[in-house]
């Protein structure tokens, strides 16, 4: 059973690679960020926190059961092609590789093919290098940060409407994860909070506003080595390999309990 | 089967059919109490003076009355009322006849007698106990296997002196009859798993077993691998202590490599002298060992990503030198690198292979002068050859992984110089998914925690003092939550 199973770090890569990669609001001031942003990730922790107990509790085979899976399916394939397409502009413009459309084939066979459960130590190991990336990425900012960005008096509120960032693996804990991890995991939209917040404090404190999200990664500088946005880049670009692959699992798993296989076509772990 | 007949000029005969035509088949007509017999023996395998002493010598007494003197009366008295050091199980049939001559025992055979009675005079010549070449130790013991597997159960059983010990000799089913040794510590090695290892065992059918490394496509059929799940060693310190965690290990006469299973991925970067220096420095080894074996996988992918697809990533000073390096080469970095790297396998085979006076030659040569003129006629530049070298004596640090970072390595280069960042990327992935995959008999190769997440384990890519590690003993069959097999045990002990 265990095979079949995700775990909460391995769910936490996949949303700490969309929530990096989601663009932040126009102009919005810090402190009302923070506000809507904490709001957001109590509603979604809430919505996670129903959906596991929609999942245990209800029979699976019933029709809000399975309409709701479904519509999950769709949710997650959406969610499959924004990180293919955010990846591989990333790789255009960037890396200046269409090489993303090559692997696409061997990413989509591997995150189907492989048991949720092969994905497990990748995600670890992927964890250390996120943490790694980002102390580099502060080593080469904290210079140039100043205080004085961060609340600043003359930005207005944006007209436009806030957006709930809303993931599939928040509705989907119990059927990725184990139980017994499901606690930890209805709080994962404070991670994805957390991670918009903390770019948009870093934008606040070293542009002050009005400069799109990677221009951060091309204000690093320290010592010899002045550029190192396109390193910060390939660790996200790693990421959303990850999240390719996690999310062909998640929707294999999903499809697997809409149309139950046979079991022979269970991968031999 | 084929039993043995009563009359023994029968025997003979069926013998003279096999080995009549064998130089070193021999065969001495005897008469022992009254009654005829046949001794047989392979010359070379057997000893004549320890035979002539055991038992010809003997052959001329004549104790029992002529009438007494019938085959199964004198192969009762030779057996069982005499002071003749002859093995307590007779010879039945023709197929155990021809096992104990092989293994350079004697046999006598008695007229009208259906079996004969196996005399264990062994005179076999044989490589000693020697330092085994390919794992090289500063403290610790410097005895290594031989090749005989007598021999080298004999090495195991002194190390370890207690009943837990178990060493269980069978033929393999080859046209050879190669024999093979299952060792296990009886307390700490799961029964059931050792039931498995043994019926694999039986059931393979190898052409030739030359080998314990032969078994492994029936220990682990039919899947494609990077890593391999099991170890080998030639010491017979590094045997026991592995035998003491649980371990089952397969021994082959006629091959000083023993077969250890299961296997950890992070007991390739650990060595017996690990646990003779203090904690410290031989934490400090194991890093550098780590920081070798990704260096040798990933060096000149990184570099040809780097150099060819994100030079802004590369110091200028350093970035001007290796564009100048290449802008006197007529190859595309890439192909450069992957030339480099082929030419030095080559190298490295050709030095393994050749006679040892030459082979240190080949390599001066190939080193020296083939790398100083490839330089200086421009065929390749300092920066990619500087690369290469390093990566090719990175891997040496981890014998043992030597294939599979060899594999890696090339893998790295080919995916990074042809599709840059992304390529690289999913390398990184291939490897991870390689490493989590891997196991064996429910024991996973890559710990659940990988590094770094669980450096500071009590005997991970860092160590404590030995007198803390010994409060708690290590067992690889470590069953979690009483369902799964799972060697995983934290705070845990490895001994090698």
């Amino acid at each position: 059973m265990e095979q079949d199973r995700f775990t909460t770090q391995a769910a936490a890569l996949s949303i700490f690679t969309a929530a990096a990669a989601e663009g932040l609001p126009d102009g919005i001031p810090l402190r009302l960020f923070l506000l809507k942003g904490l709001c957001s990730a109590v509603l979604l922790t809430v919505l996670s926190a129903f959906s596991v107990t929609f999942w245990q509790g209800r029979e699976q085979n019933a029709f809000p059961a399975v309409a709701a899976k479904t519509a999950l399916l769709f949710l997650l394939l959406a969610e499959w092609c924004t990180t293919f397409a955010r990846a591989q502009q990333v790789c255009r413009q960037e890396f200046g590789s269409m090489a993303l459309v090559g692997l696409l084939p061997l990413l989509l066979w591997a995150g189907w093919k492989l048991p949720p459960a092969r994905w497990n130590a990748p995600a670890r190991v992927l964890w250390w290098f996120v943490v790694l990336g980002l102390l580099v990425l502060f080593a080469g900012l904290a210079g140039q940060m100043q205080w004085y960005r961060l609340w600043d008096p003359e930005l207005q509120a944006p007209t436009e409407p806030w957006q709930v960032p809303l993931y599939g693996e928040y509705l989907l804990l119990p059927l990725l994860c184990p139980e017994a991890k499901l606690c930890r995991g209805v709080f994962l939209p404070f991670l994805g909070f957390g991670v918009q917040l903390a770019l948009a404090a870093a934008m606040a404190l070293v542009f002050g506003g009005g400069y799109p999200e990677q221009e951060l990664l091309r204000a690093w500088s320290a010592g010899v080595f002045s550029r190192m946005d396109a390193l910060l880049l390939w660790v996200w670009l790693t990421c959303a390999m990850f999240r390719m692959c996690f999310l062909c699992g998640c929707i294999r798993l999903l499809a697997g309990r809409i149309l139950p296989m046979p079991s022979g076509s269970e991968v031999e772990p | 089967m084929q039993q043995l007949s009563r009359d023994l000029a029968e025997n003979l005969a069926a013998l003279d059919a096999l080995f009549g035509a064998s130089a070193d088949y021999y065969s001495k007509s005897i008469t022992i109490y009254h009654c005829r017999g046949n001794i047989v023996l392979f010359d070379g395998m057997a000893s004549l003076e320890s035979l002539w002493q055991l038992l010809l010598e003997g052959a001329s007494r004549h104790t029992l009355p002529p009438e007494q003197c019938t085959g199964p009366q004198v192969f009762r008295l030779i057996l069982q009322d005499s002071v003749f050091p002859a093995e307590s199980q007779p010879v039945e049939d023709m197929e155990d006849l021809i096992r104990r001559l092989t293994a350079g025992m004697a046999v006598l055979l008695l007229d009208g007698c259906p079996k004969g009675i196996a005399f264990s005079v062994q005179g076999l010549k044989f490589r000693s106990v020697e330092e085994p070449e390919g794992e090289g130790n500063l403290r610790g013991s410097r005895e290594g296997f031989a090749d005989l597997l007598r021999i080298n159960l004999s090495l195991l059983r002194r190390l370890i002196r207690s009943g837990d010990l178990v060493q269980e000799v069978a033929q393999a089913d080859t046209p050879a009859k190669t024999e093979y040794g299952v060792c296990y510590c009886r307390s700490v090695a799961d029964p059931a798993m050792v039931q498995r290892v043994k019926q694999l065992l039986a059931a393979a059918k190898p052409e030739m077993l030359l080998d314990s490394s032969y078994f492994m496509p029936w220990l682990l059929p039919g899947r494609w691998r990077l890593f391999v799940p099991v170890s080998y060693t030639q010491r017979p310190a590094v045997a026991a202590a592995k035998l003491c965690e649980g371990r089952i290990l397969i021994l082959v006469n006629g091959s000083p490599s023993a077969l250890v299973l299961p296997a950890l991925f992070c007991e390739n970067f650990e060595c017996l002298d690990d646990y003779a220096s203090t904690a410290v420095f031989s934490s400090f080894l194991r890093l550098l060992k780590y920081a070798a074996f990704y260096l040798t996988v990933f060096l000149p992918g990184v570099f040809v990503c780097l150099a060819v697809y994100l030079p802004e990533l590369i110091p200028p000073q350093l970035l001007y030198k290796i564009e100048a390096a290449e802008k006197a080469t007529p190859l595309p970095l890439f192909a450069e690198m992957l030339l480099v790297m082929l030419l030095l396998e080559v190298i490295r085979e050709a030095g393994l292979r050749m006679p040892q006076s030459l082979g240190h030659s080949v390599s001066l040569v190939a080193a020296l002068i083939l790398g100083d003129a490839a330089i200086a006629t421009g065929l390749m530049s300092t920066p990619v050859i500087f690369v290469a070298s390093i990566t090719s004596i990175a891997v040496f640090v981890t014998p043992a992984l030597y294939e599979s970072a060899t594999l890696l390595r090339l893998g790295v280069v080919l995916a990074a110089g042809l599709a840059g960042p992304p390529g690289l990327a999913a390398a990184f992935f291939a490897l991870l998914l390689a490493l989590s995959g891997t196991g064996i008999m429910g024991v996973p190769y890559l710990t659940p925690h990988p590094f770094p997440q669980n450096p500071l384990s009590e005997d991970g890519v860092i160590r404590r003092d030995y007198r803390r590690l010994s409060r708690r003993h290590f067992v690889i069959w470590q069953k979690e939550g009483g369902t799964k097999w799972n060697r995983i045990a934290s705070p845990r002990r490895r001994r090698r």
